[in-house]
């Protein structure tokens, strides 16, 4: 990370800590949303449209607001400038009036029957409605809490304490979790210069988006490009502060930064006493409306019906927390929005190799989701490597009922979302899987029923 | 809006808007210069679908529920005042969300300056785009 990230701070979406309420009598407002990343831009959006003028408020631990949390990676990496870091334009705030940003201000308690929020520094708000969009905190396992060289990987500030480590002569660094964030993290940090250990408790890397077989491509790629890879590992023990570490087998590694980037866990604890309905997050119906009246929930925060058996857990990835957000903002504004199952699905790219899943990866017959009737998997694997030497990957998992209920694509990407779509329509497609799984399965493959309405002129 | 429409009944599958939609977006706009230069740095964002006799021209269609939209991390797939969907190729950094969300498959990866979504734009800059312009058998309408 160069200068950019000192110097170009975004003038009219940063704001000073603990910003101003107001004169006294003007605390209450109509909406009330804790956090600023999507799922809340999402829920100021849909109020929008459907209310001009009720006041919105918004709460932020942090003090940038309404920026990317993903792009942190990209900017660590020193691909992109911390201009570039904002979702939303300068005029976001201005497009939504009558709103207000208080941020570096935690919300410490929320009182659902006075209808009142507390806030960091003493300050109580009176609201109507209540959007809790408060996203995730990093999990930390306690091996290596109370490391001084520990470091998470979620937030601009995150990116901005490694990036003074870098600077500061960091050489090594030991990345715990070999998820989407380890991930991203560690090829950011190999770009800057560092030497990376990444070490995972699973048979392998992305255990959740891939099978074994692409895991074992993704990985290879990720030693060719200088990361040790540790797999069914775990960090047993710290010693001098966490400059060096005791890996499950036995090994011991010697490194200047430890990451945890194990997962999140929504970032609820300023809900307990609240009675509010708790899972692991905010338990939400398909309204997004949570066991309190007038209480919403979207995003990493929420316990949202799963797209396979209507389960509430969280399903922490992007396009859910949008979809959530506007949901959760439009049935606040009046509204009786539903939304979809969410879907799990994930887009990733490391050093040049891209991978993209959906659904269900790794089915087996107890999983209790879209295997009831008998599991039938079908792989189409071992296809050629592309021109330039990329290697290529494809599996696609049917059901029993002959419908399309997950896929991994890698090396090739393209056209992933025809599957996204053939998942989320739940239509057997028993008739065609064959040029499903063909190499050059294209929008015509879904049938001509299903593509004749949408690209032929309509008919007068 | 006017959007661009296929006519599978007169689609010959000959790959002329693909061509014509290629030299469009190239550097260059001229074709030998495009295709030895450019090629396989970026496709034309225009696909000819095709299965036994039936085929089709096949672009974004500017979704009114737009999941490429909902989908980018960095807010750069956005809808202009036509309604046109368009990517900010500057503020894309190539995390293919939107390719993971579009029904139709037609985003693909451009990697001429840094690798990034490309799709179509509906060529702001003319009155009828290429891919259209270039259909010899009227397969595909602009209405």
């Amino acid at each position: 990370m160069n200068k950019k990230i000192k110097n170009r701070r975004h003038k009219s979406l940063k704001h000073s800590g603990g910003g101003r309420i107001g004169k006294p009598g003007e605390s209450s407002v109509k909406y009330l949303i804790v956090g600023a990343g999507p799922a809340a831009i999402a829920a100021i959006e849909a109020i929008r449209k459907r209310d001009k003028r009720g006041a919105i408020t918004i709460v932020s631990s942090e003090k940038e607001v309404f920026y990317s949390r993903p792009l942190i990676s990209y900017l660590l990496a020193d691909d992109i400038g911390e201009e570039n870091l904002f979702y939303r334009g300068e005029d976001f705030i201005s497009a939504n009036a009558p709103l207000r940003i208080i941020a570096g201000a935690p919300a410490s308690s929320i009182n659902p029957r006075d209808k009142t929020a507390a806030i960091a520094y003493g300050r109580v708000l009176k609201w109507e409605k209540l959007i809790i969009a408060s996203g995730g905190v990093p999990i930390v396992p306690p091996a290596i809490l109370g490391a001084k060289n520990l470091r998470t990987f979620t937030t601009i500030e995150d990116a901005r304490r490694l990036d003074a480590d870098i600077k500061s002569g960091a050489k090594r660094a030991v990345v715990v979790g070999g998820g989407f964030i380890g991930l991203k993290c560690a090829e950011a940090l190999v770009k800057r210069g560092v030497s990376v250990t990444l070490v995972e408790l699973a048979m392998h890397v992305l255990p959740s988006l891939l099978d074994d077989v692409s895991a074992g491509i993704f990985q290879k790629n990720l030693e060719r490009h200088g990361v040790s890879v540790r797999t069914l590992s775990s960090v047993e023990k710290i010693y001098d502060g966490g400059k060096k570490l005791k890996l499950s087998g036995g090994e011991v590694i010697e490194t200047d930064i430890i990451i945890s980037a194990v997962g999140v866990r929504p970032n609820v604890s300023f809900l307990e006493g609240s009675l509010i309905r708790m899972g692991k997050g905010v338990i939400v119906g398909d309204d997004m409306r949570s066991s309190a009246d007038g209480v919403f929930a979207a995003g990493d925060a929420a316990d949202v019906p799963e797209f396979f058996s209507g389960a509430r857990r969280a399903v922490p990835i992007w396009p859910v927390a949008r979809q959530t957000g506007a949901i959760a903002g439009e049935n606040a504004a009046g509204g009786a929005a539903r939304a979809a199952g969410a879907l799990t699905m994930n887009s990733i790219e490391v050093f040049g190799l891209a991978v993209i899943s959906a659904g269900s990866v790794n089915p087996s017959p107890d999983s209790g989701t879209a295997f009831l009737d008998g599991a039938a998997v079908e792989t189409a694997d071992g296809l050629a490597d592309l021109p330039d030497g990329t290697p290529r990957y494809k599996k696609l998992v049917f059901d029993g009922g002959g419908r399309l209920a997950g896929f991994i694509m890698l090396g090739d990407v393209e056209r992933a979302g025809i599957y996204t779509e053939l998942i989320k329509n739940r239509a057997s497609v028993a008739a065609f899987k064959r040029d499903l799984a063909g190499d050059s399965f294209g929008f015509i493959c879904v049938g001509e029923e299903n593509w004749k309405k949408r690209i032929m002129p309509l008919e007068v | 809006m006017k959007k661009i429409y296929a006519k599978p009944e007169y689609c010959m599958a000959c790959r002329l808007c693909e061509i014509a939609c290629f030299v469009k977006h190239s550097k260059s706009k001229k074709i030998i210069k495009a295709f030895r230069e450019e090629r396989g740095e970026f496709q034309a964002r225009i696909i000819v679908e095709q299965s036994g006799p039936v085929s089709f021209a096949l672009q974004c269609r500017h979704c009114e529920d737009a999941g490429c939209i909902e989908a980018c991390l960095t807010g750069a797939m956005t809808r202009n005042p036509d309604g046109a969907v368009v990517c900010d190729e500057n503020k894309c950094v190539g995390c293919w969300s939107c390719i993971m969300v579009c029904p139709y498959g037609v985003i693909n990866h451009d990697r001429r300056r840094k690798k990034i979504a490309a799709k179509c734009d509906l060529c702001p800059d003319k009155n009828t785009p290429a891919c259209v312009e270039a259909c010899p058998n009227e397969a595909l309408v602009y209405e």
